[in-house]
């Protein structure tokens, strides 16, 4: 059976949330229940997106499994969605790390079941819209629609200073969320008649100074998505009061989707003013990185350690990001991946130290590793994976990007950044280096962390998502085949459009051919 | 046979020696068998030894897997027998593909495991080669963890510590193995930052208490620190030259852009001895030092620096271009050499004075390749790995039988005169003294090397660093005699603990090791006979040949020096009753020597602590407030202004809203007026 005719796409994106509805029928007092059909639904889910991956073709760059229907005419408003090498992964890595974080939930929430299975169906929902959509405003709704779970996780499942988190959660992604609106519908109307299909944002008719403000909206509002520095304070806040497998899901997915952002829509849309951006973004991305890293390691709280260092690593792939040359840009997107596995993984693990604790403060914790031996084992690789240590899943990234940043004649300035990136890079992993040890060793002066017993099955969750680390770092070829195909893609655009387009437009001769050539193919 | 005899007393008797014997036989076995199918090959091109490179490391990757997933269900025999099979495996194959190498054109055995990544124009294969310079480094470090592993079932006390040693040692092994026979820059690195793991692993994890947490707490901050300097530089080279091939670094010099090579080189070379913990970078060494013998042993005879000494030889063709890097190689070796020997002889720790002279040795050989003396310091490496292995295992055998006891003056009193021990570390002390038969003929090379300097550093640094050496010499000759009198030339007490058949073997064998590496620095009309033998790698360009050959003068200073500190620790403490030496506290310049010139706490409070004291006020200050209220609180205090501003206007007022009515009409035709739409 042919897979293309199967609406794959769209049963993805909306089994999590139909699942979330029907879940709304069930009743509270049944948790097992609840749980086991948060964890049918997602894990269906996976599944699907494992079929996708089956068919998909990584060699293809451009939109695969592209599905369409027209929604709202008068506004040019279309159900547009589509996969290409940069988001397969994506929403291979959201499928994955939903049922995961259900897993793990299991022994760590103890009250609202419902209503947190709810909305971690809805966010999973919803993160998949953003990566599928193809139309910049059904984009912006799935991305409105992923702060509400989020805002829930806060206030719902938070620690005692939820309310100021929450309120700084919503505060920093709804306002700069309007930022991205107001840009997309400038954009809608410089588009012509492209409508508000990302494959055609290229041809824009605007004013130069116009396009400046749609940019720089749009850029805020992915930077501080993507928690670049200096807007990473909500990030930091929010993962310190967050239910941990939340967290696992914020860390591991969510951030990423402001850098995906940035990609999908900002870059094609703007490619001279990214170019000309572009060195202000590493420099940002680079501060924020070591800034980050240093604070890192003066933290007292194990998840705002965690927190700051994935904040770092975000900077990291912003860099290569920036750094705009193939190697860079896979090496980017491949960070993101590993990151996303890592962190939510570290996440976890974090999770049963504070339980077996009953707190986070690295100066208060006992030797744990004497009584969790087994997490020492996962501690090792997720901890190692997330640092970009050789074998692992963050070294190829690392490599990639770092090797694109020193590559001459890319970004002016770059091979001074890619210096700085090291230097960074190197505090990051004295960072998670301090935490490791302070997770496994603790204070010599107390016990040994005995308090609460953790079960086998919590350390099982974490295994698969260790093994994952693993098979990224030793073959890592298996998965960077998409991301290096469509990376090719996007690089040879942007810089044709860079270098072709006229003063004050986007390039839209050059585009309008490659868009034609890609049509061609397809 | 007096030697055998007192080795047989001091054994634990007939039955438990018979222990080891099915794992003796069944490793002698597997060796034959090895050795066998080895003669068996056909040197074809596409013959199937082209498939086996990999084998070399993952034979201990895979034994270490199995010990430590099964270890606890077997008896502790089986982990042995695993782990002594898997690198007798490593180390026969290696010795057949080195064989087999050198009868190739290229003289090298490559395989191409499976593509890793290839993304844009870096494509990188997960590929092993080995030549002749890879497989005798190789087999210099597999013969360490091989003995390091028979040691180890000797001395360990409980079976769960003992397959947690053997589990580290396998893993250091294939760490060791996947960096020394890497095809290509990337899998290097990735043996060689997989060897900062296990070197924390194996400081930190086999004896949990909170020296080991510290050292290796030191260990990997400065491993890591050494990684990234050299994964920047790393980066460098392969984003200028665009290749990641190993061989094809001499063809990298014709495509160079000097501007690049410079700092790449200097960051390479500054991240070696920051990983190899060449002085002031030693804090790791030192506290390490202060642990059991094994994991010693095994960091130091083939640890970052030995591993540091093979990339200097690797990179030697690009060190040749870049004098700048070489006078850095130099100053830093000679620097690094003087500071560790001085710091030996202050010590009153057996082992921490050990691991100082090696480190003192092995900046000899850093300061070797810096004065282009490369066969040189491959050979000074190789004699050194082997000759401080004897010793420290000597050093293990020696805590273990005194019942852990390690300072010198102590150690005396105990009055150690087992033979077998004996002889084999006198004969060790001597080969790191310089006296024939080891480390020998490459020490007056480099000496010698320092004071012709033809290439690498300044002419004015050559007299200075050439004396700076031979003092060296004569100071590693006074502390080797030095140690060995105090320790073995006193009266004989009780030992507290029998020595173990399976510690005692591998030192015997170190020692026949040690003493055959003088074989193959025996010079010849072409060079040394190693010279000839090992490194034909490094013919291409020929300058990296330089100096392989016999050196007169550099042979007498370095006999003289050594000849002078042989006569002057014979004079000072050859004669002493072990008591001689008073037992008090260090003072003044001695005790800032003892303690290493306190140099662990003057880099904590340099860089650590301000590095984290700074996080602190990031973390809590900078991003509570000034991010916070920049970002935040500013806009929140403005929006919240501009309400209440905008409230106190609502009086209710009739003529208030007018006014304001008014205004507003004003300001609206001013903005019309300025954007053109009305005129006049």
């Amino acid at each position: 059976m042919e897979i293309e005719g199967l609406h794959l796409l769209t049963l993805i994106v909306f089994l999590p949330l139909a699942g979330a509805l029907v879940l709304g029928m069930l009743p509270h007092s049944e948790s097992a229940l609840l749980r086991g059909f948060g964890l049918a639904i997602s894990g269906s889910a996976f599944l699907l997106a494992l079929l996708l991956w089956s068919g998909f073709d990584p060699q293809n760059p451009a939109m695969q499994f592209t599905e369409e229907a027209r929604w709202i005419p008068a506004c040019g408003i279309s159900f547009r969605l589509g996969i290409d090498g940069v988001s397969m992964p994506f929403v291979l890595l959201a499928t994955f790390l939903v049922p995961m974080a259900l897993l793990s939930s299991i022994d760590t929430l103890s009250r609202g079941v419902k209503g947190f299975v709810f909305c971690t169906l809805l966010l999973e929902s919803a993160m998949l819209g953003i990566l599928t959509a193809q139309d910049i405003f059904l984009f912006y709704i799935f991305w409105e629609l992923a702060l509400i779970p989020l805002f829930f996780f806060v206030t719902a499942w938070g620690r005692s200073n939820r309310s100021y988190s929450a309120v700084k959660l919503f505060v920093y992604l709804s306002s700069t969320s309007v930022m991205m609106l107001l840009a997309f519908i400038f954009l809608q109307a410089g588009n012509g008649d492209g409508g508000n299909s990302s494959a055609t944002l290229r041809n824009l008719a605007l004013d130069p100074q116009m396009q400046k403000w749609i940019f720089g909206g749009m850029l805020i509002a992915f930077a501080a998505h993507a928690a670049v520095f200096p807007l990473h304070t909500w990030l930091t806040d929010a993962q310190t009061e967050m239910e941990p497998a939340a967290s696992a899901l914020l860390s591991g997915l969510f951030i990423k989707l402001g850098a995906y952002g940035l990609l999908r829509f900002a870059l094609p849309a703007f490619p001279t003013l990214f170019a000309d951006f572009a060195p202000f973004l590493a420099l940002a991305a680079v501060a924020g990185l070591i800034y980050c890293s240093l604070a890192a390691l003066g933290q007292k709280s194990l998840r705002r350690m965690a927190a700051f260092i994935l904040a770092g690593q975000m900077g990291l792939a912003v860099l290569g990001i920036s750094v705009m040359n193939v190697e860079a840009l896979s090496g980017a997107i491949f960070l993101m991946i590993s990151s996303g596995v890592s962190g939510a993984a570290l996440f976890m693990i974090i999770a049963l130290i504070e339980k077996a604790n009953g707190h986070d403060n690295v100066d208060r914790l006992g030797n744990s590793i004497r009584a969790l031996p087994f997490l020492g084992m996962l501690l090792v690789p997720a901890a190692l994976g997330l640092g970009g240590f050789p074998g692992l899943s963050g070294f190829a990234g690392n490599i990639y990007l770092l090797y694109g940043a020193f590559a001459p004649n890319t970004l002016p300035g770059s091979s001074a950044l890619a210096f700085a990136a090291c230097f960074g890079l190197l505090l990051l992993l004295a960072a998670l280096m301090l935490m490791m040890q302070k997770m496994m060793a603790g204070n010599d002066r107390l016990p040994p962390a005995e308090t609460a017993r953790v079960g086998l099955r919590e350390h099982l969750v974490i295994v698969p998502m260790i093994v994952l680390i693993i098979l990224m770092g030793v073959m890592p070829s298996y998965f960077i085949k998409g991301i290096s195909g469509a990376s090719v893609k996007i690089v040879e655009q942007y810089r044709s459009a860079a270098v072709s387009a006229p003063d004050g437009m986007q390039g839209t001769d050059s585009l309008a051919v490659n868009c034609d050539n890609d049509a061609t193919e397809e | 046979m007096d030697f055998f005899r007192e080795y047989s007393k001091v054994g634990r008797g007939p039955r438990r020696e018979s222990r080891y014997a099915p794992i003796l036989a069944s490793s002698g076995a597997f060796a034959l068998a090895m050795i066998w199918l080895a003669l068996r090959v056909k040197f074809e091109k596409d013959a199937p030894y082209s498939h086996w490179p990999a084998l070399i490391p993952l034979a201990p990757l895979a034994a270490s897997t199995l010990i430590f997933f099964f270890g606890r269900f077997m008896p502790r025999a089986a982990s042995i027998i695993i782990a002594v099979s898997a690198m007798t495996f490593s180390l026969i194959l290696n010795l057949a593909l080195w064989f087999i190498a050198s009868r190739l054109d290229g003289g090298t055995v490559l395989q191409e495991v499976y593509t890793w990544a290839a993304v844009g124009e870096m494509k990188i294969d997960f590929a092993f080669s080995l030549d002749a310079l890879s497989a005798v480094f190789a087999a210099c470090g597999i013969a360490a963890g091989l003995l390091c592993g028979v040691f180890a079932a000797g001395v360990s006390p409980d079976k769960r510590t003992h397959n947690r040693a053997l589990v580290f040692i396998c893993l250091f092994e294939a760490a060791l193995l996947t960096a020394l026979e890497a095809s290509n820059l990337p899998v290097f690195f990735a043996g060689f930052s997989a060897l900062t793991l296990c070197s924390y692993l194996m400081v930190g994890l086999l004896r949990r208490d909170d020296e080991s947490r510290l050292a290796s707490r030191w260990q990997i901050s400065l491993s890591l620190t050494g990684d990234m300097l050299f994964m920047s530089g790393m980066l460098v080279l392969l984003a200028q030259f665009g290749s990641i091939e190993m061989s094809e670094m001499s063809l990298w010099v014709s495509m160079m852009d000097s501007t690049w090579l410079l700092p790449a080189l200097m960051l390479v070379l500054v991240g070696l001895a920051v990983k190899s913990g060449l002085w002031p970078f030693s804090s790791a060494v030192a506290l390490t030092a202060r642990l059991d013998a094994l994991p010693n042993t095994l960091l130091l005879s083939a640890g970052p620096a030995f591993l540091s000494i093979y990339v200097m030889l690797r990179f030697g063709t690009l060190f040749l271009h870049v004098p700048a890097a070489m006078t850095l190689a130099a100053i830093l070796g000679t620097v690094s050499a003087l500071v560790c020997i001085l710091l030996a002889l202050s010590q009153r720790d057996m082992g921490r004075s050990l691991a100082y002279a090696a480190m003192s040795q092995y900046g000899f050989a850093f300061a070797a390749a810096g004065f282009g003396a490369f066969v040189a310091a491959g050979l000074h490496a190789l004699a050194l790995s082997l000759c401080i292995l004897s010793l420290m295992l000597g050093f293990g055998l020696l805590v273990h039988i005194s019942g852990g006891e390690r300072n010198i003056y102590r150690l005396s009193q105990i009055g150690l005169r087992f033979a077998p021990v004996r002889y084999a570390m006198l004969l060790s002390f001597m080969a790191l003294a310089g006296f024939p038969f080891a480390a020998y003929f490459s020490r007056g090379q480099i000496i010698a090397a320092a004071l012709s300097v033809e290439i690498g550093p300044a002419s004015w640094l050559a007299v200075p660093m050439g004396i700076t050496l031979a003092l060296i010499s004569c100071l590693t000759a006074f502390l080797a005699f030095r140690l060995y009198f105090t320790v073995f030339a006193s009266p004989a007490l009780q030992a507290r603990r029998p020595m173990p058949f399976a510690a005692g073997l591998p030192l015997l064998a170190a020692t026949v090791l040690c003493a055959s590496a003088a074989v193959l620095q025996m010079p010849d009309d072409k060079g040394s006979l190693a010279a000839v033998l090992l490194f034909p790698a490094l013919e291409d360009p020929p300058q990296l040949m330089r100096l392989g050959g016999f050196n007169t003068f550099g042979l007498l200073l370095s006999v003289a020096a050594t000849l002078l500190g042989f006569l002057a620790a014979r004079k000072t403490y050859s004669s002493r009753t072990p008591l001689s030496e008073p037992l008090r506290e260090s003072e003044g310049i001695a005790k800032i020597f003892e303690k290493e010139l306190y140099l662990d706490r003057a880099l904590y409070r340099i860089f650590s602590k301000p590095l984290v004291d700074f996080g602190r006020i990031l973390g809590n200050f900078a991003d509570s407030w000034i991010v916070e209220s920049a970002m935040v609180r500013s806009v929140a205090w403005l929006a919240r202004s501009v309400g209440l501003g905008l409230s106190f206007l609502q009086s209710g007022n009739v003529q208030t809203y007018l006014l304001l009515a008014v205004a507003g009409f004003f300001v609206l035709c001013l903005w019309l007026w300025q954007a053109g739409i009305i005129t006049g």
